[in-house]
Order: C-alpha cells, then structure tokens, then sequence
C-alpha cells in the first residue's frame, strides 16, 4: 500500500517537475538521464506521464536512465548557427560534467549500468564534436583537444569503481605517478594546443573547457614534489620543457578569451623564473646598449639580481 | 535567491598631487573641463570611504593611483588595510619615491603588482616626457630594487610621436630589469595631454610599427605584452599578433574601471571627468545604475553604425572623446584623427 502511494506520488510530483521543465525548453530526454539517480526517476516518471497524453520529446526515455540506450543520442549534432545554440555541444558538455562529478566523487551512486551509459554519452561527446568540426562550429585543433580530453575522462570514468564493485578486493589500477600522467597528457595535447594559440579564429567556450585540465596539469609540473618524481635528468628537462611550451600558449588562450577588459595589466603568474630567462636576462644587461643606459649603480643592482635569481634557481 | 552583485576591481586616486609633470598625462582634473578641487581625506576617513565601497562592490582588487600615491604619506597604511581585508591592490606610481625602505613596508604582500613608467631607453627622452630631471635614474633604481625584493612589476610604455623610436631598445630594457611584463599603451588624449596633441599623437603606420617590434620581442624573449588602451580594429588588424594582448572598453561590464577620486567622487573610469556621484553619500551600485553611467557605457559614435565590430570595440576610447571634445558620443580623438584610413570590418 504504501509502495503504491509513493509511485502515485512519485509520477504526480515527476509530472509537475517534467511540465515545468518542458515549459523552461529544458531538454527533458537529456534531464532525465543525467543527474543523480532520485532526479532521474522522477523526471523519468513524469516524462512517461506527459507522453501518455500525447506530448512528444525529442526521443524517448524510459523511467531510468540505465535502460535507455546509446541509440536515443545518436543523433548527429544538430546543425545550429552558433554553438551554444547546438545540440551536440550541450550533450557535450552534460556528459563532460557528469563524467568530472564521477571522477572527483562529488557524485555518488555509480553503478555498473550508469558506467556503461556514461562511457557510452563521451563516446556520443567524440561523435558530436567531429560534427561541430564538421559543420564549422569549431575548428580542428579546438576539437582535436575535446576529443583528447573526452578521451581522458572517459579513461577517468573506466577507472572508477561502481557500487557493485565495492567490495572487490583485488580491484586494482596500475599506478602512474601524477606528474607523470600530467607530463604524458600535456606532451599529446602540446602540438594542438600550440596550433590553437596560433589560430585565427577561436571559440571561447570550447577553450575555456579545455584549458581547464591543462592548466591542471601545468599546475602539477610547476611543483617541485612532482618534478622530483623523474628520476632521470632528461626526463625532468622534456617535463620542464613540455609544461613551460604548455604554459606560454594557455597563457596566450586564456587572455585571448577574457572580457573586455581597459586597464589589461599583463597576467603575470607568481612563478620562478626559468634559468634561461635570467641568462638571457643577463646577457642584454651586458650588452653595450644597455650598459650606456643605465646609471652604473643600477647597472650593477640589476645584474646582481638576474645572478642571485640564477644561482637561487 | 540572487546572488550578491560584486564588481570586479576599483580604482583609487590616492591623490591628486604629483611629483612629475608628464605632457602625455590623462588625469581628469587636468580637463579644460572644471574639475571639482578635491584635496584629501584623512587617513580614518579614507580607510571608512574604501570600507564602505568594497563593501558595497565586492571588488576584490584596487589600483591605487594619483596623481602620485607615494606623495600620501598614509600610502602605508592604505595598502595595510586592503591587505588585511584580503583585497589584492596594484600600485600605479612613477617610482620616483619606490626607495627600499618604502618597498621593505610594503613587500611582499601589500602589493600584487607595482606599475612603473619606463618610456623610454634614452635618459633624456623619459625625464623629457616626465617633466621631470633624473626620473630615468630613480625609475631604473626603484624597477631594480622591487627585482631585488622578488616583487612583480610590470613597465608601462606610452607610445607617442616623441619615444616611439625607441621602443624596441625600451622593452628590451624592462626585459634586461626583470620586468614581469609590459604594458604598451597608445597616447589616448586627455587632461594635460589633449593640449599636446599634435606633438604626441603617432600614427597608424607608426603604431603599426610598434606592434610588429612587440610581436618580435614578446616571442624573442617571453615577456608578456598587452594594450589597454583600445586600438581600433578599423585602424589596426591585431589578428596579426599572436603574442600580444588587447584591451577594449569594458564599460558595462564586471570589468569597467570605475575609479574614486580622493573624495570619493566616483567616475566611469579614470580617463572621464563624469562624476557619478560620491561613494561616501551614495550606494556604489546607486551610481553605477545611474542614468549617468549608463549613458556612458551606451555613447557610441555615429561612425561606428554599421561595423561589425562595434559592440566589441564600442567605438575606442568614449572617455577621451569626452575628455577632448566635451561629447561623448563625439569620436575618440585617435579615431577621428586617422578617420579616413578606417576600413571598417564588414557586417
């Protein structure tokens, strides 16, 4: 009895919900198979209800998202002037987010069939974005980069335990130090990246998404700590190297999608400088140009620092 | 529930004093336009004033300006306050008094960043545009000493008719000093400067050319460069400059450069002489939703009807139009200079 109830009120509640969303242009095909699974039923049990009567989303869904299948989102991009206006980006981004939320464990509730259907959304991502490529929306190396990124969340997303799994124990996953997945994602993604920096034309959106975990894994390889875990010199130099050609583009990205802004004072990251700045440094301090122009004192102060800087360095 | 409305950084006239006398100088109160005599409030009063604005803004960075700011001898206690309350500030000063022991009081976290005027490699050049003998020295000496306590510090060069030729060896300088970056701004007339016109105002080509050197320097040696003030993309392509930033109006925006003057009248930004009202009497946002301040963040000029950049570019610089011609719906003085060579891109 009071299982019937709470269906009753379960599909009167999903009802009012799905209504409201519907009204709002809310996709609900796409509301109903994202989200945590409470949010997924009821809109699921309201959208039944509302196809009962003869309203018609754009595809079909089932009371819970892990019965739907891939098929419901294979529909290509969906030609629109601009991309925020399309389809396939917004299913992007939706899938983007979930997979994020699963990886950092902000989301709770993974089980085996939300796995499969996540896994199968970023590879539907990877379809939408040749679209988008493919109707303009983005250029090549924007989406050479979502697809890279796809495909590190969708590895994120295939390294996570779901609930069936909990209480394995011999779940294991290969360990790979943090700094050096950061070093192997950025040494991918670098010829694209730099390829973007250059570009003519760039879409704000898809560069601040993808700069995200670009600049997360610059952050990792500016830490001494990280940098320690290469064990070879050489190793330690193309990491350094890497993430320094790495940052110099993501800072040329990022001021290139910020606001208008009047007073644009330089961004200035609170960093070391490199030593091959500071000698570079060292020699136009030397050279007789600047020598003539600056007081003597001042000459000697400032080379007196690029060396201090160096030696410290 | 609505979240709080926050404006993203203010500017503070420390003063309206000064120590130099620049001919390229905006401040407001240099118009031919009357501008209230504003004088200083004391230390208590001005901590009270910048309390009640931030409050009101959410501004998380102040750019403490002048006139000099470090003519105030309160200067420390400023950067004190905002640094207690956790809000980043950036001091634009000539460096004239940036001695080490005004840097030992104010490193390392009083300051985010100190902008210093380098305009030119050539002595006698940057104390000629300074009005001021020996401000080269004192410059180079107050860039080294901020080096020497590990500040960041970023150079700004004002390109006119009289530095631009030595702009490449300039950057190079602030390079060779360990400037963090460089701000490359055009001469934008205003106050002093709108009666130095003829003899400052470079041209498109010249500026052109100042732009192809930047382009070169930044990739020779890293440095980042960037241009406040806004160049007219019917003047300029700066699609060209991969290394380069550009700035454009941000009227209307989280980002418009509201400035308060030592008073605490309060101005579209630092380059107007509108005052909006003042943040001690008035609600910041009062103002800011002001008709005032609206009408200033709408003033297009007519030219610019038509061009598919005009939302974007918002016509150049409205408050140097203002400034100069006392319209501000008239053309930034630049624009209207070089009008005839527009090419204005296509809808």
């Amino acid at each position: 009895m009071a299982a019937r109830a709470m269906s009753i009120v379960l599909v009167v509640a999903g009802f009012a919900v799905a209504l409201l969303l519907a009204m709002l242009g809310v996709d609900l095909v796409r509301a109903c198979r994202t989200g945590p699974k409470w949010k997924r039923r009821l809109i699921g049990a309201g959208l039944v209800l509302l196809m009962a009567i003869g309203f018609s989303p754009a595809g079909g869904c089932s009371a819970t998202s892990e019965e739907t299948t891939p098929a419901t989102f294979a529909d290509p991009a969906t030609p629109a002037k601009n991309l925020s206006e399309s389809k396939g980006w917004q299913r992007i981004l939706a899938a983007w987010k979930e997979a994020e939320e699963i990886i950092s464990g902000k989301r709770g509730g993974f089980d085996k069939a939300g796995k499969e259907r996540l896994l199968d959304d970023l590879s539907q991502a990877k379809a939408d974005t040749a679209e988008l490529q493919k109707a303009k929306l983005i250029t090549e190396p924007e989406a050479g980069l979502l697809i890279k990124d796809l495909g590190f969340l969708a590895a994120g997303v295939q390294s996570m335990r779901t609930t069936e799994e909990m209480n394995f124990t011999c779940y294991k996953i290969a360990f790979v130090p943090p700094s050096h997945r950061s070093l192997q994602r950025l040494s991918e993604r670098l010829p694209l990246l730099e390829k973007l920096a250059a570009a003519e034309t760039i879409h704000p959106e898809v560069v601040g998404k993808v700069l995200v975990s670009i600049e997360a894994d610059i952050r990792n390889l500016d830490k001494e700590e990280s940098l320690k875990e290469f064990a070879k010199a050489e190793e330690r130099e193309k990491a350094e190297k890497t993430r320094d050609a790495a940052k110099a583009a993501a800072l040329r990205l990022r001021q290139r999608i910020a606001p208008p802004v009047c007073y644009l004072i330089p961004y200035v990251p609170r960093r070391e400088t490199s030593v091959a700045t500071l000698t570079e440094r060292l020699r136009a301090l030397e050279s007789p140009a600047v020598a003539a122009a600056l007081h003597p004192d001042v000459l000697r102060k400032a080379a007196a620092n690029a060396r201090t800087q160096e030696n410290k360095t | 529930m609505t979240l709080p409305r926050r404006h993203d950084s203010l500017v503070f006239e420390v003063t309206q004093r000064c120590n130099h006398a620049c001919a390229h100088c905006y401040n407001a109160w240099k118009n031919a336009r009357p501008y209230p005599a504003a004088g200083e409030l004391g230390t208590a009063e001005t901590l009270a004033m910048l309390g009640k604005v931030l409050d009101e803004s959410g501004a998380r960075l102040i750019s403490l300006s002048g006139g000099e700011p470090m003519l105030r001898k309160d200067i420390f206690e400023i950067a004190e306050y905002l640094a207690a309350r956790g809000v980043a500030a950036n001091l634009i000063t000539n460096g004239s008094l940036v001695t080490e022991g005004a840097i030992a009081r104010l490193a390392p976290e009083k300051i985010s960043v100190w902008e210093l005027p380098l305009l030119s490699a050539d002595r006698a050049v940057h104390d000629r545009m300074s009005g001021a003998p020996g401000a080269f020295d004192r410059v180079t000496m107050a860039l080294a000493n901020l080096k020497a306590a590990r500040q960041r510090v970023v150079t700004v060069f004002v390109a006119t008719r009289a530095n631009i030729a030595t702009w490449p060896e300039t950057a190079e300088l602030a390079f060779a000093l360990g400037a963090d970056g460089i701000m490359l701004n055009r001469f934008n007339p205003g106050g002093e400067g709108s009666r130095h016109i003829e003899e400052l105002q470079a041209s498109p080509e010249e500026l052109t050319r100042v732009l192809d050197q930047a382009e070169a320097i930044s990739e020779k040696y890293g440095i980042p460069i960037s241009c406040s003030i806004a160049m007219p993309p019917c003047l300029f392509d700066t699609s060209r400059y991969k290394h380069l930033t550009f700035g454009f109006c941000a009227a209307g925006t989280e980002r418009a450069y509201y400035t308060v003057d030592p008073v605490g009248n309060l101005r579209p930004c630092n380059h107007s002489p509108t005052i909006l009202g003042n943040v001690r009497e008035m609600n910041f946002w009062d103002l800011v939703d002001s008709h005032a301040a609206r009408d200033f963040t709408a003033a297009r000029p007519e030219f610019c009807a038509g061009c598919r950049l005009e939302t974007t570019c918002l016509g150049g610089c409205k408050a140097a139009a203002e400034a100069c011609c006392g319209d501000l719906q008239a053309m930034d003085p630049f624009l209207a200079a070089f009008a005839g060579q527009a090419v204005k891109p296509a809808m």
